[in-house]
């Protein structure tokens, strides 16, 4: 029996979803990127490296679970 | 290349140039640290929003697993944020009073310089013309 959207496997709502947080991540961790080449305090630079770094991991993870291929996220 | 470069005279590479070394200044003087911490903690709050609202429409358990532990992430990430802007003195969640005050302020000087930095775009002074 297949659900959802089509070879996806997933539900429709939980796609959307994905597909927008995946959006939003993805932007983030560009806007952080280019904001962390102009401030000038040291500890919110590391804070938007931080980010620049959990955003495009959380986005890669999205991408595996929109194309099929995350089992589990680990 | 081109005679007008061998010449020194009328370069319109240059003035480009000088143009986007000069919005890039303006736009850094919008844009402090202050700017771009607040530009930050909100990015962080909607994170939070999303990850909370698509968890409650997660169906397959995988789904919900890797979102409930980037809502973690993303949860623990928008209170550091929040701390930070606290210990700066810019955000003071125990006295609205003077935060309200200081953001009026704030709101104030930012759309004044961005007047300022707006006309200067659109009416470029004499002296940054070529000779």
């Amino acid at each position: 029996m297949s659900k959802g959207v089509g070879f996806l496997n997933l539900g429709y709502h939980e796609a959307l979803d994905l597909h927008e947080i995946l959006g939003l991540k993805t932007n983030c961790a560009a806007r952080s990127a280019t904001m962390a080449q102009q401030v000038m305090d040291q500890t919110l630079r590391s804070l938007l490296q931080k980010n620049v770094r959990a955003a495009s991991q959380h986005a890669q993870q999205l991408q595996g679970l929109l194309q099929g291929t995350t089992r589990g996220g680990r | 290349m081109s005679d007008n470069t061998t010449r020194g005279q009328y370069n319109p590479q240059s003035q480009q140039q000088y143009g986007q070394q000069q919005g890039q200044q303006q736009g850094q003087q919008l844009l402090d640290d202050q700017t771009i911490a607040f530009d930050l903690l909100t990015a962080a709050k909607e994170a939070v929003k999303a990850y909370a609202s698509a968890l409650t429409e997660a169906a397959t358990p995988e789904v919900r697993s890797v979102l409930h532990r980037q809502f973690e992430d993303s949860l623990a990430f928008q209170h550091e944020v929040a701390d930070y802007v606290v210990g700066k003195g810019w955000y003071r969640p125990y006295d609205l009073q003077g935060q309200i005050q200081m953001d009026l302020q704030s709101s104030q000087q930012k759309l004044q310089s961005l007047q300022s930095v707006q006309s200067q775009q659109q009416a470029p002074s004499p002296g940054m013309r070529p000779q």
